[in-house]
């Protein structure tokens, strides 16, 4: 188990350093990314896809814009899928909540050593050591890394594997039924904070289409995303006609005098 | 001849390699970017100011320590002109550079959070999410390709910047502006698509009149489908503008909620 754990890190590792170049899903798609090779790793795709789906999904609106801290589910998902697949699935489905909840306490950790990178890098400016300033720079989100997903990987799935064994004979159906109802509310927080951003005052036309789509004609997330390209191109040539109309009034307008 | 102004070819494919690092990606809160700006401006501050390594270090003092904070795949419309403008070797070029970059990353950060970060993150998170819960990894191919939108995107406005310096202020934020609304509809639809699709809520209770029992789920689709979900959704929308409040909270409150609805048998 710990060759395949340490494959995991290793996945996670190649993916941070293609990401650098999105050459791999990041923003879009990077959890569910961690889920399904987590899953493909410990051989059941499955498991990794449905929960890699939820939390994909919990995902949507937590974008660390500004000073906000969110839930870390680029962790959450490969610990949540792990367990989902060594111990069982409602379990996995809580720890990787759990997990990704918590993990905004590492935060402050990974980013202080990018202040010693910011030093080293003065220090190194100073010296007219040009190379080493750009080496720190590019080497400086390994420590990040590490803090936020290599170490709480190894340190969960390393040591919790057995001691989840022995809680599950412990825990009540209640308490995993309410893991499991949460898990599948919470992206709802998602599409809320979403709809916040988006100001959504101004569109609620958009949000009543797209939910007519699902709830009263079955349409999935693909048939709705092609019918809000129509929309929106509908909308824009009516801007287009717009401006040409208000253009030749003008200048009617001028011609006039 | 050098297809781009003041620099040699080799320096500028350098420069362009370096600036299509998501820069973000690697730093914690998001768009914070004197670190990377740093590391992009090197090769042409060697190569144009090559004799005089202190104002080198003078220059690059300044972009390391000035805040600069924007989005990145945007942020590099403003990176080629900030490197275009350093590069015509003017006097006060740092100046202009740093003026630039104070006025143009606000508005920047807006139009490229909203289709990068916010608007592309929900449309082709919520299609991939979706198509994950019904088994099919497609979505992530789908995700790939938009990365690879982002990367060509970061490429494309790079160049733009450097060749047409202050001039894409205007042309380019006219354009972006239609990505903008476009993206924006689209979110709004997938997410009113998603909220009944995958935000899974339904109650246990059964009622009881006499001898007649009927679930209570029963007649809450009878009166509107998807009721649930939808006040869920609404009452974290409402519950986002209490002062104080965070994503976090919440996401302890919704899990606690969850165990004591679980436990008196609602849900």
């Amino acid at each position: 188990m710990s060759g395949k754990i340490a494959l995991i890190i290793l996945i996670s590792l190649v993916k941070q350093i293609l990401g650098y170049f999105s050459l791999v899903p990041g923003a879009a798609g990077g959890v569910l990314f961690n889920s399904v090779v987590t899953g493909l790793v410990l051989g059941d795709l499955p498991t990794g896809l449905a929960l890699g789906g939820m939390y994909e999904l919990m995902n949507i609106g937590l974008n660390p814009l500004g000073e906000s801290t969110v839930p870390n589910y680029n962790l959450g998902s490969i610990v949540g899928v792990f367990f989902a697949i060594t111990v069982d699935r409602a379990t996995g489905t809580a720890m990787g909540i759990v997990v990704a909840t918590l993990a905004t306490m590492l935060k402050p950790f990974s980013e202080y050593p990018s202040l010693l990178f910011k030093n080293g890098m003065e220090k190194a400016l100073k010296e007219h050591n040009w190379k080493k300033v750009q080496i720190l720079e590019i080497i400086n989100w390994i420590p990040g890394w590490a803090i936020q997903t290599a170490i709480p990987v190894a340190i969960v799935c390393g040591a919790g594997e057995s001691i989840a064994e022995a809680m599950i004979k412990f825990i009540p159906e209640w308490l995993t039924n309410g893991f499991t109802v949460a898990g599948n509310a919470l992206p709802a927080l998602g599409f809320a904070i979403v709809l916040r951003s988006m100001n959504v005052n101004k569109g609620f036309e958009y949000l009543l289409i797209g939910f007519v789509l699902y709830a009263y004609m079955n349409v999935g997330t693909v048939g709705a995303a092609l019918i809000g390209v129509a929309v929106a191109l509908i909308k824009f040539r009516q801007a287009k006609l717009l401006e040409t109309m208000q253009d030749s009034t003008s200048a009617g307008g001028i011609g006039d005098e | 001849m050098s297809k781009h102004a003041n620099i040699s070819d080799k320096t500028y494919k350098k420069l362009l390699i370096s600036a299509m690092a998501d820069q973000t990606n690697r730093y914690p809160g998001g768009g914070n970017l004197p670190m990377p700006t740093v590391r992009i401006m090197m090769p042409l501050l060697t190569e144009v100011y090559g004799d005089q390594p202190d104002l080198i270090v003078e220059k690059q003092m300044r972009y390391l320590n000035e805040y600069f904070n924007t989005e990145s795949t945007a942020g590099d419309l403003l990176l080629g002109a900030m490197c275009a403008i350093e590069a015509t070797k003017v006097e006060n070029a740092s100046d202009i550079s740093n003026a630039l970059k104070i006025s143009l990353m606000g508005p920047l950060a807006g139009i490229g959070d909203s289709i990068f970060k916010v608007g592309g993150k929900v449309v082709f998170s919520a299609m991939a999410g979706y198509m994950a819960l019904e088994g099919s990894a497609l979505g992530l191919l789908i995700c790939e390709i938009w990365a690879l939108v982002t990367l060509a995107a970061k490429i494309y406005f790079f160049n733009t910047g450097y060749d047409q310096g202050t001039k894409f202020i205007t042309t380019m934020a006219n354009q972006l502006n239609l990505v903008t609304n476009t993206i924006t509809i689209l979110g709004l639809v997938v997410i009113g698509n998603c909220i009944p699709s995958t935000v899974k809520l339904s109650t246990k209770v059964v009622l009881q009149y006499g001898e007649s029992v009927k679930p209570l789920q029963d007649i809450l689709n009878s009166i509107f489908p998807y009721l649930l979900p939808c006040l869920l959704t609404f009452g974290i929308y409402k519950l986002l503008a209490v002062k104080g409040m965070t994503t976090v909270k919440i996401v302890w409150l919704i899990l606690l909620a969850g165990v004591v609805l679980s436990f008196i048998g609602i849900v």
